[in-house]
């Protein structure tokens, strides 16, 4: 055991030096992981929020980043271009829908069809030509790469929007 | 974005309400006290974690904390000022000998208390005790006379 001026202690400046040096670095790591979360690379926050759109008739904002188990949301907003049939029809397709937990569809639709590795929520609209918002809310079930397309299928002709969402675990 | 800035609501709300509950809150600490953190800790938790169980959340909330209190120490061993704030500043409620009771009375220390101390430094009786000082982190220091005045039974008795 080293001893300084009759002190019985196990002082050891150098891997102290070393471990204050370490700490250092550590505080360093954590400012950076506070700020990455502030920023939104963890999970809420501006460099999250994305968005895709179809010009003239839907835009989609989503999280680029989520976490597992916590509550997101797809916000669709359609146009009044997309709202001029009798029914507005939105698919989502299954592999996106396999990996959450859906939790609501707000307005809910009136019935759901199921269609080719795709679920087509269907709305009938009272007024034609008025903006309208959806929003999907659930849960991611599988960290990783989560990918999905929505489309909009009462357009004369289908329109898709796809988006990427990293699950943190 | 969201758990950093509950973290940091979290450790502020809890920073002003301890600093306003006073010293006595944590420096002598009773099994009831103890118990009465455990359900604080429960009370708290659901304001800190929100609705997100994952681990992410955990992550990013328990380093924002920590993060919090390194920066602060290191904010408080630049600036005096801060520190005092935040910590609040020794009290000295014995002086030579003398106990100063309206001092005791607002920090809601009692002679027991000061005796209690005194015992854990091996002293029989407050006579014995020269200076007392409530210290920062409540805990109360004690400085004996030298050469105990009314207590010769500090000296070791001679063989």
């Amino acid at each position: 055991m080293a001893r300084v001026d009759g002190l019985e202690v196990d002082q050891d400046l150098v891997f102290q030096r070393r471990s204050w040096v370490v700490q250092r670095v550590g505080w360093g790591l954590m400012a950076l992981v506070v700020l990455a979360a502030v920023a939104g690379l963890l999970g809420s926050g501006p460099l999250s929020n994305a968005r895709a759109e179809v010009p003239g008739l839907m835009t989609l904002e989503y999280h680029r980043f989520a976490r597992f188990d916590t509550g997101e949301t797809l916000r669709l907003s359609l146009q009044p271009a997309a709202t001029a049939g009798d029914t507005v029809r939105l698919s989502l397709t299954q592999a996106f829908l396999g990996a959450v937990r859906l939790e609501a569809v707000q307005p809910p639709p009136a019935r759901v069809e199921v269609g080719d590795g795709r679920l087509v929520y269907v709305f009938p609209v009272a007024e034609p030509r008025v903006p309208m918002v959806v929003t999907f809310a659930y849960q991611p079930r599988e960290v990783g790469a989560a990918h999905g397309v929505v489309g909009l299928e009462s357009t004369p002709e289908p329109r898709h929007v796809a988006f990427r969402q990293l699950v943190y675990p | 974005m969201e758990s950093v800035l509950r973290a940091l609501a979290i450790y502020a709300v809890l920073m002003v309400l301890f600093r306003i509950t006073g010293k006595r809150s944590l420096g002598q600490i009773t099994t009831f006290d103890f118990i009465l953190l455990l359900i604080i800790s429960e009370a708290i938790q659901n304001g800190l974690v929100g609705d997100s169980y994952s681990i992410t959340n955990a992550f990013v909330l328990v380093t924002t904390l920590v993060l919090v209190d390194v920066g602060l120490s290191l904010v408080k061993g630049r600036s005096p000022r801060i520190e005092r704030y935040l910590d609040g500043t020794p009290l000295v409620i014995v002086e030579r000998g003398r106990l100063l009771r309206d001092r005791m009375g607002k920090a809601r220390v009692d002679e027991g208390d000061v005796l209690n101390a005194a015992r854990r430094e091996g002293l029989e009786r407050l006579a014995q005790v020269k200076h007392a000082v409530l210290e920062r982190n409540g805990d109360i220091s004690i400085i004996p006379w030298s050469e105990s005045p009314g207590a010769p039974t500090t000296e070791r008795p001679a063989a």
